[in-house]
């Protein structure tokens, strides 16, 4: 008994030891132990099927390039087991009803969770690939990530819906949402609308689409636009060349190009004649014809070298405008494979709708909605959003209204009257299926708009005043500011007008005369928008000058038997003219022409004058401003010729010389220097010593059938008096008619040569010493001729005999 | 739950399926060395009867870390472990009893049902032990066992996923029986 506790012992030493030594060799010690072994094997199974097990304190899942999903502190009421996958395509949820139109750029990532609501939102970060964009034939993404756009399956509807994303980083390509519970989420790239706006199509626009599947890698259609909405396709090379958005720009080639280019005719007849050229090759149909028209061909089977999925040759030739069809990708790696999961043949138009449209006051605007092949166009809604201005002010036709068009409808228009003038705004959204496509015109009628002033010019320019003309772009006020500076300080008119007014035209007036004013021209419109023109300037006139000058002290001098000078003073600078002649008609004017305004001392020296006659002279000035002013008449006799030839007096017939100096009538008594006279057979008679011709009538009829008549009647006869072929007669001056005065004579004249010789005549001078009078000669009365005055007027007794010849 | 359930059913249909062989195995062992059960007299019986495995007395269990009741070849027994729970219960072939000595053989087979909550996961899951042991009568009121087995584990991740993770793994349990009627 004594041993066998000691062996009872040792048994309980060697038991303990086994067990030590068998859980060494892995073998549990009990059930309990053996399951903790398990269960630590169902962690790492846990772990490595991308469980993450996350704390109230938050955590971040990720997984290099593909996405992060960060759950800050808070957001877990208690620790939660999330899941992030990239699940395979055919694990979508309702596969059927993925859009279409999507275009994944990343990998879908499915998350779940343990928890399903978080108490803050959890953002989630997926990077994409913006290769898939560049690269896949379709876009490239340097102008399109705005078109991001990611969705998710809401389990409640059963359906896609759009997420709102927070943030795209273009740089690092990779997108940022936050959401508050746990989906399927994908980024896509989302075609715009199935429409274009404003942009009806054309004859001849031309456009492209891909459809690559397992027989066509890809290919481009060239289409035709026979009308506003039939498109025919008219042929498509075999093989496209996939070009890099580099190539699009640089060589003018565009493939799916969002920027709308223009295509020349030249680069549109290439297209078609490159079409027409390839109808005809090996194209096998597929026998699916689109109800627009569309005709899908595949390549032969000899050229599908190309690799499949639209990773192959792409030669597109030509190709444009801002239509573009997308090429079919499946939803995961954008390579349609095998078997493409979407085959999307719509057409749609690249560029985006036009985002204003304005509508001016009792304007009806057609906004053209045009929907291209729009079969997947569920519904389409215009709404007139005021964003400024209260209901009550403005009126519309129509506020709300919708639209669900059917295919045939494509191509429809809507027009849209307003009763004021707004700006429309049109914004779409690039998701359709999903929610409704929407068009939301906003209503903005604020104008901030200044009017813009051209075409300022100043002009009906006076002493006090011009007009400012201007131009506006709308209706607007007119006011001009002016001054002698650019201070201006002057406004006219002081308040506003009426801003009812394009051309503007703006009077001032109490300006000073000759003065250079500074202005500038306001224009305000109806919103009060003012503009304000840059600064002008102009000159009034300067104030005219008619005052003619004053002329004074007119004196004749150096008076000699031909010439005199004629000197005056004007009260400014003039010119200097001298009018004479025998009578107050002068006749002469000497300068002819004007001299320079440059003198207020005159003198103006006259010659060729007759010796002995009295000459009527006045003088004329005129200043810089041709104002003219006229001396009153005056008078000098010119002196004696001094020529010791010449006979002063009629011959006496005295033969006896008294005194030893020459000149005595004694020493005239040679035949030569005897009165002679020639009778030239013509009517007329010339004296042979002073060459003088006279008219051998003495009672010439010169006053109608009158020999009698006044001074005046005598020298107009004899000026206008045309005898024996001359013209040149004149009325005889006193000493010409008393040369031919034979004194001892009744009548005193030489009547052999002078016929029917009457009493008196004219002659041309001027009474000395009274100016109604002219000197006459007496040549048959009861006494002896003589010489005396005698009243012009007088008409009676009085004759005249022309005279031509010497002065 | 409803696919976790199917899995603890799938393994227990495992479990069964193994039954025969495993105990055709410790059947043929036990004949080799025992004498056959016929021979046992009831004097010997008698004299070790209060410890015998197969008295049809109750008897209670205590092993590491468990606590059981043996009645004939019918046995019940829980197990705790920090974070885990197993609730099952043992069956002893008669046949494979060695009584006439101190020292005596024995074959059975165990199944339990597992809790678990530890090392950040929760779950269910089952145990099918099938084992071969000795039994050593100290005296009359106390028999010392040990037995060794392979133990076919199945656990399943309750918590989130339908992870689960299933095997073998070898045990051995040890412990004493004692009689309620000499407590």
């Amino acid at each position: 008994m004594k041993y066998r506790k000691i062996i009872l012992i040792l048994i309980g030493i060697a038991l303990y030891g086994l067990t030590q030594y068998v859980d060494a060799k892995g073998i549990s010690f009990g059930v309990p132990s053996a399951v903790r072994k398990k269960t630590k094997q169902l962690k790492e199974k846990i772990i490595e099927s991308g469980i993450v097990i996350i704390g109230v304190d938050g955590g971040i899942i990720e997984e290099s390039n593909n996405y992060k999903v960060e759950i800050p502190a808070g957001a877990l009421s208690e620790e939660a087991r999330i899941k992030v996958e990239v699940p395979s395509l055919t694990n979508l949820p309702e596969f059927s009803k993925v859009p279409d139109n999507i275009r994944n750029i990343a990998k879908i990532i499915h998350i779940d969770s343990s928890v399903t609501e978080f108490n803050k939102p959890i953002k989630i970060t997926i990077y994409y690939d913006e290769t898939i964009l560049s690269d896949n034939g379709i876009l490239t993404a340097i102008e399109e990530e705005e078109l991001l756009v990611a969705y998710t399956f809401n389990e409640d509807l059963s359906d896609y819906e759009i997420l709102n994303i927070a943030r795209v980083d273009t740089t690092n390509n990779f997108v940022e949402i936050e959401v508050t519970h746990f989906s399927w989420i994908g980024i896509t790239w989302t075609k715009p609308l199935y429409m274009k706006i404003d942009i009806p199509p054309q004859n001849g626009d031309i456009v492209f689409r891909m459809t690559p599947n397992k027989w066509i890698p890809g290919h481009a259609g060239i289409y035709f636009c026979e009308d506003s909405n039939e498109y025919v396709i008219e042929a498509m090379p075999p093989k496209v060349r996939k070009i890099s958005f580099a190539d699009f720009k640089s060589n003018n080639i565009y493939m799916g190009s969002r920027n709308s280019k223009q295509i020349t005719s030249q680069s549109r007849d290439e297209i078609v004649q490159l079409a027409n050229n390839l109808i005809g090759e090996n194209y096998v149909s597929t026998g699916y014809i689109t109800k627009y028209g569309f005709y899908e061909l595949a390549i032969p089977i000899a050229s599908a070298s190309l690799s499949k999925g639209g990773n192959g040759e792409y030669t597109c030739v030509g190709l444009t405008e801002y239509c573009y069809e997308s090429t079919g990708l499946d939803l995961v790696d954008n390579n349609i494979g095998e078997n493409p999961y979407f085959f999307p043949v719509e057409q749609y138009y690249a560029t985006q709708p036009s985002n204003e449209v304005t509508v001016n006051v009792s304007e009806t605007v057609n906004i053209p909605i045009t929907f291209i092949h729009g079969s997947n166009v569920s519904s389409i809604n215009l709404t007139v959003k005021e964003t400024d201005i209260p209901a009550t002010e403005y009126t519309l036709s129509e506020n709300s209204f919708s639209w669900t068009p059917k295919a045939e409808q494509a191509g429809q228009d809507w027009n849209v009257t307003f009763e004021a003038t707004y700006t429309l705004e049109v914004a779409y959204i690039p998701f359709d299926r999903i929610i409704n496509q929407s068009v939301v015109i906003s209503v903005n009628n604020v104008d901030t708009t200044a009017p813009t002033i051209a075409n300022v010019s100043a002009g009906s320019l006076t002493t006090s005043g011009a007009t400012i003309n201007w131009n506006t772009n709308e209706s607007a006020t007119s006011q001009v500011q002016y001054g002698l500076t650019t201070s201006y300080g002057t406004t006219y008119p002081t308040s506003d007008s009426t801003a009812d007014k394009t051309s503007h035209s703006v009077s001032i007036t109490s300006l000073s005369a000759d003065k250079l004013y500074h202005y500038r021209v306001i224009s305000k419109d109806s919103s009060g928008n003012s503009a304000t023109g840059s600064d002008g300037t102009f000159t009034t006139s300067a104030v005219a000058d008619t005052t003619a000058p004053t002329i004074s002290n007119v004196a004749e001098s150096s008076l000699t038997s031909s010439g005199v000078a004629i000197t005056w003073t004007t009260d400014e600078s003039a010119t200097s003219q001298v009018e004479y002649g025998l009578t107050t008609s002068y006749g002469t004017t000497y300068p002819t022409s004007d001299s320079s305004a440059d003198k207020i001392s005159h003198s103006v020296a006259l010659s060729g004058l007759s010796a002995e006659t009295l000459y009527h002279y006045r003088v004329i000035s005129k200043d810089s401003s041709n104002n003219t002013a006229t001396s009153s008449d005056g008078t000098f006799i010119t002196n004696t010729t001094s020529t010791t030839t010449s006979r002063e007096l009629p011959d006496t017939g005295q033969t006896t010389s008294y005194t030893a100096t020459y000149g005595e009538d004694h020493d005239y008594q040679s035949p030569a220097t005897q009165m002679s006279y020639t009778d030239n057979g013509d009517g007329t008679v010339t004296d042979n010593l002073t060459g003088l011709m006279w008219l051998q009538e003495g009672n010439y009829p010169f006053n109608g059938s009158s020999s009698t008549g006044t001074w005046e009647q005598a020298l107009t006869f004899c000026e206008d008096f045309f005898y024996a072929g001359y013209s040149d007669w004149r009325l005889p001056n006193v000493k010409d008619l008393a040369s031919i005065l034979l004194l001892e004579l009744k009548p005193s004249i030489n009547a052999t040569y002078f016929l029917n010789t009457a009493g008196i005549y004219w002659t041309s001078t001027t009474s000395p010493t009274t100016t109604p009078y002219a000197m006459a000669v007496l040549f048959n009365s009861g006494s002896r001729g003589t010489v005396f005055r005698y009243s012009k007027t007088t008409n009676t007794f009085i004759c005249v005999r022309p005279v031509r010849g010497g002065q | 739950m409803n696919s976790q359930k199917e899995n603890i059913v799938l393994a227990t249909l495992k479990g069964i399926s193994i039954l025969p062989i495993v105990m055709l195995f410790f059947m043929c062992a036990v004949k080799i060395y025992a004498e056959p059960a016929l021979d046992i007299t009831q004097a010997r019986i008698n004299k070790y009867h209060r410890t015998a495995p197969l008295e049809k007395s109750l008897n209670l269990g205590l092993g590491y870390p468990y606590a059981s009741l043996k009645y004939w070849c019918f046995e019940i027994k829980a197990a705790y472990e920090d974070g885990i729970r197993v609730y099952g219960g043992r069956l002893y072939f008669p046949q494979c009893y060695k009584t006439d000595s101190k020292l005596s053989l024995y074959a059975g087979a165990e199944y339990d049902l597992v809790e678990f909550d530890t090392e950040e996961i929760k779950g269910e899951g089952t145990v099918f032990l099938p084992f071969i042991g000795g039994n050593y009568r100290a005296n009359k009121d106390i028999s010392i066992s040990v037995d060794i087995g392979p133990g076919y584990i199945n656990l399943v991740d309750s918590e989130y996923s339908d992870i689960a993770a299933e095997g073998w793994e070898w045990i051995i349990n040890i412990g004493i029986w004692i009689p309620l009627s000499s407590l």
